[in-house]
């Protein structure tokens, strides 16, 4: 069946000499299996990167990212998830390192914590507090 | 729009960060951060977002649209090209907030492309959004208009342009949607030179809609509406309509905007143009210019403009004679100007204004005209004030009364009534500064024929500024006529006493008729 078939096929396709080819329609075929195949692996992989480099909300990282930037130790990351819980539902924690307006002064009423607070806002944002609104 | 934080500081590294890669929560901070009350943090937001230039940097941005103030708005202006899509995305949102938030962007960002959808949402009565729309429209016309109209001539603006294009198309549609707003906005945007706004007026117009919009700008008291009629008097070629809107308009917030466009514009030759229309102005014309609601300043341009508009001379002498009232050195120069307007003031309407002889002999009886008495108070206030005033304003004065000349006094004295005499010896002690030395030098001549008629018009003159020693040296004149002449001249002198003392000598005289003139002074003198 394998041999009469490339006949009707040349029959059909009505090719002269195509029985008399060297690469047999086999070949033509493995051939285009290996593009396919080739294809496939390609597509796989720019998705692949594409999904690496897909955008992700991912605040963790980038309250590390400030952190590490703003060289803060670990009794002024301790200040930091202090001050956390006092914004209002669904800001983002980073807030505190973006605008002074964010930072709950009148909720915090240790003097101590205030004196540490003040001394770590002035360092975030590079101006003491009674400089806020400026 | 200059962040002023510096860019070592430790804010600004932060803002680095939050510049940097594609971490969405950085666009959650963003938004925050453009909330802020401090201005260099929302600064430094807004250009951090443009920055990153994402989809949700962009709807961030666009959520925070109404924070914006008018310094970020014209940077967010310049980068409007990436906030198209997320606008048009809210546009079709089912979400009202979103909704109403691309149309306010469309409205500060004035992003003429999407105009439509404003003015389409402000037509709507069924659209949510409809009352925001109109609102936002109106707001934005009123912006746009206000400044095309601090130009005298049109200016090119493809945004107002646009959003007069929408809004005349809607305007077409009133009968169906019948928002006033669409109106007001129309008119809001227009400049008063606009081709559409002229049209307006024109009584071939049949469309009932453009009888609609003129009706809404008379009755309607918006300040922009004002500012459209006053400008249309710096319009070049305006319809007579529109000046005709214009001259029935009352208030006197109107004759305040005209004062504003006279002290912005000043009157240029299209204004002398469209004054010759010769349509009152009746905002000014009613204006008592001695009401201190309005400034000194828009009073003193109104006088000028009045004087200007080609108005009865009266109504100009009232309206300067109230500001030189005011003694303020500061109306002296509007005051000066314009009196110097009224020169086309002729002699003779004058004397006629001014004389209390209506049907003297070898004069045709007339009735006075109406004006007749409110120019004569003008003028008598105004010939009262000259004394007391600046250099300045008492040279104008002279200046129009210029063609008063003592030489045409003595001309007239024996055609013109004695009262015509008075009054334009009136002036001529007013316009011609070198009067006395006229008199003297005619009292000196050879003959006496110009003696007795240079001592006849001291009568109208008066025995004052020197004229009365000419007068009291005339009495000894070899020529009889002049000696008769100088006594009558003293009779008529404000002094009765003075008087007296020097005619009581001549009641001995040689000369008969001089005894006979001196005694019949005498007696009319005691009398």
């Amino acid at each position: 069946m394998i041999d009469a078939f490339p006949v009707s096929f040349s029959a059909i396709l009505r090719i002269e000499g195509y029985d008399r080819l060297i690469v047999k329609w086999w070949w033509v075929g493995l051939a285009i299996i290996a593009l396919m195949v080739l294809l496939a692996s390609w597509r796989l992989t720019v998705q692949v990167i594409l999904w690496c480099n897909k955008p992700r909300s991912k605040p963790r990282g980038l309250l590390r990212q400030l952190v590490r930037v703003h060289r803060l130790s670990v009794k002024e990351r301790a200040l930091i998830s202090r001050l956390a819980p006092l914004l209002p539902r669904g800001v983002p924690v980073a807030i505190l390192f973006a605008d002074p307006s964010s930072w709950a002064w009148n909720q915090i009423k240790e003097p101590t914590v205030l004196d540490s607070l003040e001394k770590l806002y002035a360092k975030i944002f590079g101006f003491p507090r009674d400089r806020e609104g400026s | 729009m200059k962040s002023s934080t510096p860019r070592n500081s430790p804010l600004y590294e932060t803002f680095r960060v939050l510049g940097l890669g594609s971490n969405l929560a950085s666009v959650q901070v963003l938004g925050g951060a453009l909330a802020s009350p401090n201005v260099s943090v929302r600064h430094l937001a807004l250009q951090t977002l443009i920055h990153r230039g994402g989809q949700a940097e962009m709807s961030a941005i666009l959520e925070r649209i109404d924070n914006c103030n008018e310094t970020e708005l014209p940077f967010l202006a310049n980068h409007v090209s990436s906030l198209i899509v997320p606008i048009e995305m809210g546009l079709g949102d089912r979400n009202p907030q979103k909704r109403q938030r691309s149309l306010c962007a469309i409205a500060k960002l004035q992003i003429a492309s999407q105009f439509h959808h404003l003015v389409h949402a402000a037509q709507s009565p069924d659209d949510p959004q409809q009352i925001v729309a109109a609102e936002l429209v109106l707001g934005l016309a009123c912006k746009l208009g206000a400044e095309a109209r601090r130009n005298k001539g049109k200016t090119s603006n493809a945004n107002r342009e646009r959003l007069l294009s929408d809004l005349w198309q809607s305007m077409l549609l009133f009968n169906d949607h019948r928002i006033l707003q669409i109106v007001d906005a129309w008119l809001c945007a227009s400049h008063w030179d606009d081709q559409a706004f002229k049209e307006l007026f024109r009584p071939t117009r049949s469309n009932p809609v453009f009888k609609f919009v003129t009706r809404q700008l008379k009755h309607a008291h918006r300040a922009q509406f004002r500012e459209l009629l006053a400008g249309v008097l710096w319009s070049q070629a305006p319809s007579p309509e529109a000046v005709q809107e214009l001259g029935e308009r009352t208030e006197q917030a109107m004759a305040v905007q005209l004062a504003e466009y006279f002290i912005k514009f000043g009157i240029s030759p299209i204004v002398t143009k469209n004054l010759a229309m010769k349509i009152p102005i009746q905002c000014i014309e009613q204006l008592d210019f001695a009401d201190n609601s309005v400034s000194l300043v828009h009073r003193c341009a109104l006088v000028q403009l009045l004087a200007a508009a080609d108005t009865s001379p009266d109504k100009i002498i009232f309206g300067i004679t109230k500001l030189l009232e005011t003694r303020d050195f500061t109306v002296d120069l509007a005051c000066s100007n314009a009196i110097r307007s009224l020169r086309s003031l002729k002699p003779e309407i004058v004397v006629l204004v001014l004389s209390d002889c209506f049907d003297a002999p070898g004069m045709e009886p007339y009735d006075p005209p109406p004006w007749k008495s409110s120019l004569r108070t003008a003028l008598e206030r105004l010939i009262e004030l000259y004394p007391h005033q600046a250099q300045a304003v008492q040279r104008s004065i002279e200046f129009i009364f210029s063609d008063f000349r003592c030489e045409e006094l003595i001309k007239h004295l024996d055609d013109w009534p004695e009262s015509h005499l008075m009054a334009y010896a009136k002036i001529v002690r007013i316009a011609e500064v070198g009067f006395v030395e006229f008199i003297e030098r005619d009292a000196q001549s050879q003959s006496a024929v110009k003696r007795s008629r240079a001592i006849h018009a001291v009568r109208f003159l008066g025995m004052d500024n020197g004229l009365s020693d000419i007068t009291i040296e005339a009495i000894q004149d070899k020529s009889e006529k002049v000696r008769i002449e100088a006594i009558y001249a003293i009779t008529t002198g404000r002094n009765r006493n003075d008087a007296i003392e020097i005619l009581l000598p001549l009641i001995r005289d040689e000369d008969q008729s001089v005894k006979t003139a001196a005694n019949f002074a005498l007696s009319s003198l005691r009398t």
